[in-house]
């Protein structure tokens, strides 16, 4: 099984993070046909820590091989978390899922999201296992990697 | 009148303006004109086209009858790559002239997210206030508790106050509240758009900040082949060296390369080389600790914006992004500075106080070369010894400038207004062209420079041309294009009006479509950077579902830089203007790779006509002409050039 890791903080500062989104960008391009990094099913959360540095975390669901069951699928009503068999990942049914923002409550990473246009839970489905914003990182800071 | 077909646009554009009256507190939502995507595209020239329309000739930039426009383009908020720039316009307190800044970071996707192509204010506020924009609705707020404030706290507290971290804003500090005439606008806390002075007219309106949140979508009209051309693109980038080292050390590597050729302006442009220039350099930030991460404008992975932080010493809490290689010669080379902290310490000071970095920095030269030439004392400076490269006297006068007191309030006019109360020979110290202080090139290295210098649009400017430096042009296409292969030879006059063209419609019309200056610029190989050229074009033309020729590139773009010219001739610009050497210029360099070039009056006269006749322009007036002006499809323009070419016989 492969998946995204995030290379966390490295040394070189071109190595790091730049926070241009251009995985959102990406992300949304592909999978909605539109702009709007606000649906995008990874985000770059930015921020000032209390001593100056300059933060941006990669936020994207893990898919939680750990576990038989994950926290995301436990909690939803309609149960429109559901294992493809396929290629083993949870996704979303768009259909079934209500928008109720439970499975978004319950995910220990934050790695799901509310879409705030078609108002249904997204998260990453890895691409069908080409994930464009892993081709597209300039700075490599996402990998594809056996999960 | 152009290549565009279809006049709907499908995709780019919200098709909304937000329409502020701060006078009557009023906000009301209008639709985008089509006819302006089709003739004018967006960004600057949504800005130029409005400013035209909207003011008169007598209009007094800090009245209310002044208009601010804050422009979002059509590829901003898409993947397409260095495509999110945002255009803040106005007539200039600075120079009188059409006045625009342009920044980068995240602003104009969220501001097209929130609902609205542009923003278009009118009136004075009674009272501060900012506009906080939501998704579709617009409201305006006090702003008693953040004026008077720095831009980085009040980022800090408007972000409380909103109680959201992920906004995009748009503040001004002290100096725009102050109306000094070099006063900026600071994008969310770290970007800048700079020169102008739209911060004081944002600071007459008494509208401190804009803040904007949003969720929309932005629709595309072919998504498949706008990812397409997006992959194209990074791949464009990816192969040209010249971006990779921009990657490595943002515009800042530009500063050990200008100080090798001798056109690295120091010591209030005296000389063209800095000997302590690897203290202040892109390596010694890097090498020093002080450079954090890189990072990117809005689906942009060039990342040349550093994120600098100083952990220790004298200047400890000092966070910015840059130094950007202007800011490194005004308040390094150009101000005889060599300590690297004190340049990252002013530049976060003049952010903070929401001053121009290129103005500031052309103040602090100009004063310290007067203090050397006893033309200004210590007592002129409320007891600063304005020594090169002192400390007090760079922390002490910005202050004294963003505030207003002492000789600061002078300062404050621009340079131009202060000589004429200074007197005493100080003008022939005073580094400005039309009335905005020089960028940080000097004028007398090649021929180049020594046209393009003093045709820009907005005053002294660095973007309104880019080509000194980086001959991109093969000597067959030069041939082509410009009538001889001299074009290409920086040292020789042949030529340089057609390319002077040719480059500043070129890059006018990337910031029409959101695009960043370095995507026209940085390049290795002229077919690499045609190849990024027609694959913007066709980005264009897969978001909007327009179909474009290749030369709809440049001659859109030639379209507004003739709108501006106008706008500029009839705010009573005219050839002589253009042909205003600064006495520096007129002195041979004294030494270094650039020793004894100097403008010659008729070297510029006969470089100009050139460009005149290359654009069209009549060449004893260098006013355009109704012929050029029509065959742009500029007809209202056509006939206000026509009554002022009548009153001028």
């Amino acid at each position: 099984m492969r998946v995204i890791s995030l290379d966390g903080e490295r040394s070189l500062p071109e190595e790091r993070c730049g926070g241009c989104r251009l995985c959102e960008a990406i992300c949304v391009l592909v999978h909605e046909g539109v702009a709007n990094p606000k649906r995008s099913r990874i985000h770059i959360l930015s921020g000032f820590s209390d001593d100056h540095h300059l933060i941006f975390d990669q936020v994207l669901c893990h898919q939680c091989f750990d576990q038989d069951v994950p926290p995301c699928v436990q909690a939803c009503p309609t149960d429109a978390i559901y294992k493809d068999e396929e290629s083993g990942l949870w996704k979303v049914d768009s259909r079934e899922c209500v928008g109720c923002g439970v499975c978004i409550e319950e995910c220990p990473y934050g790695a799901i999201f509310l879409d705030p246009v078609a108002m249904v839970a997204l998260k990453c489905d890895l691409c069908g296992g080409q994930p464009q914003c892993v081709e597209i990182c300039p700075s490599k800071v996402l990998a594809l990697v056996e999960g | 009148m152009s290549s565009v077909s279809a006049m709907q646009p499908r995709g780019g554009y919200i098709g909304q303006i937000l329409e502020v009256d701060l006078s009557g507190g009023q906000v009301e939502a209008k639709p985008l004109d089509p006819t302006w995507v089709r003739d004018f595209v967006g960004g600057r020239g949504f800005t130029s086209w409005l400013l035209w329309e909207n003011l008169a000739a007598d209009t007094d930039p800090l009245a209310p009858e002044n208009i601010l426009v804050f422009a979002t383009a059509p590829l901003a908020g898409t993947a397409f790559p260095m495509s999110a720039r945002t255009v803040i316009a106005a007539r200039s307190p600075a120079t009188g002239l059409i006045g625009d800044s342009n920044a980068g970071s995240h602003f104009a996707p969220e501001l097209k997210q929130a609902g609205y192509d542009l923003i278009v204010i009118r009136g004075h506020s009674p009272k501060p206030v900012y506009l906080w924009i939501n998704n579709g609705r617009a409201e305006l707020r006090d702003a008693s508790h953040l004026w008077g404030k720095g831009v980085y706290q009040s980022d800090q507290i408007l972000r409380q106050n909103l109680r959201d971290a992920t906004i995009e804003t748009a503040i001004i500090g002290p100096a725009g509240e102050n109306l000094v005439k070099s006063a900026c606008v600071m994008i969310s806390r770290l970007s800048t758009a700079g020169r102008t002075g739209m911060g004081a007219v944002m600071g007459s309106k008494r509208l401190k900040a804009v803040a904007v949140r949003g969720h929309r979508d932005i629709p595309i009209a072919h998504p498949e082949r706008l990812l397409q051309k997006t992959k194209e693109m990074l791949e464009l980038l990816r192969e040209d060296p010249q971006i990779e080292e921009g990657r490595m050390k943002g515009t800042h590597f530009l500063l050990s390369y200008f100080n090798v050729v001798g056109d690295l302006p120091t010591l209030n442009f005296r000389l063209g080389q800095f000997e302590s220039v690897d203290q202040i350099s892109a390596e010694a930030l890097r090498e020093r600790g002080r450079l954090q991460r890189m990072m990117g404008c809005y689906s942009c992975p060039v990342h040349c914006h550093r994120y600098s932080l100083i952990e220790e010493g004298e200047y400890a809490g000092t966070y910015l992004k840059g130094p950007e290689f202007e800011n490194a010669v005004a308040l390094g080379s150009q101000s005889g500075n060599a300590d690297l902290d004190l340049v990252l310490y002013c530049n976060m000071l003049c952010n903070d106080l929401g001053i121009d970095t290129l103005s500031m920095g052309n103040f602090l030269s100009f004063s310290m070369e007067c203090y050397e030439q006893g033309i200004l004392t210590k007592a002129d400076f409320d007891g600063l010894e304005l020594t090169w490269g002192s400390k007090e006297a760079m922390i002490g006068l910005i202050n004294m400038t963003a505030n207003r007191q002492g000789i600061g309030d002078l300062l404050a006019e621009g340079l131009r207004a202060a000589v004429k109360e200074i007197g005493h020979g100080a003008e022939q110290f005073a580094m400005e062209v039309k009335g905005l202080e020089e960028c940080s090139t000097d004028k007398r290295y090649d021929y180049l420079g020594g046209l393009w210098g003093f045709t820009g649009t907005r005053g002294a400017d660095h973007l309104r041309a880019v080509c000194s430096h980086f001959p991109q042009f093969p000597k067959e296409v030069a041939r082509q294009l410009f009538g001889t292969e001299e074009a290409i030879d920086p040292q020789s006059t042949g030529g340089k009006g057609p390319l002077v063209k040719y480059h500043e419609d070129r890059a006018t019309t990337a910031d029409l479509v959101g695009m960043c200056k370095f995507f026209i610029w940085w390049s290795c190989s002229w077919e690499n950077l045609q190849a990024r050229i027609r694959c913007a074009t066709e980005a264009y033309a897969a978001l909007t579902g327009f179909q474009l020729e290749e030369e709809w590139w440049n001659a859109v773009g030639e379209r507004v830089f003739n709108l501006e010219r106008a706008f500029n001739v009839r705010q009573g610009l005219r050839k002589r203007d253009d042909l205003r050497i600064l006495p520096r210029y007129l002195t041979p360099m004294p030494e270094g790779p650039g020793k004894g070039r100097a403008i010659k009056v008729e070297t510029l006269t006969a470089l100009m006509e050139q460009y005149y006749r290359a654009r069209g322009w009549e060449v004893e007036s260098g006013i355009p002409t109704g012929e050029k002006l029509r065959a742009l499809g500029l007809e209202s323009v056509a006939e206000a050039m026509d009554v002022v070419r009548e009153t001028v016989r």
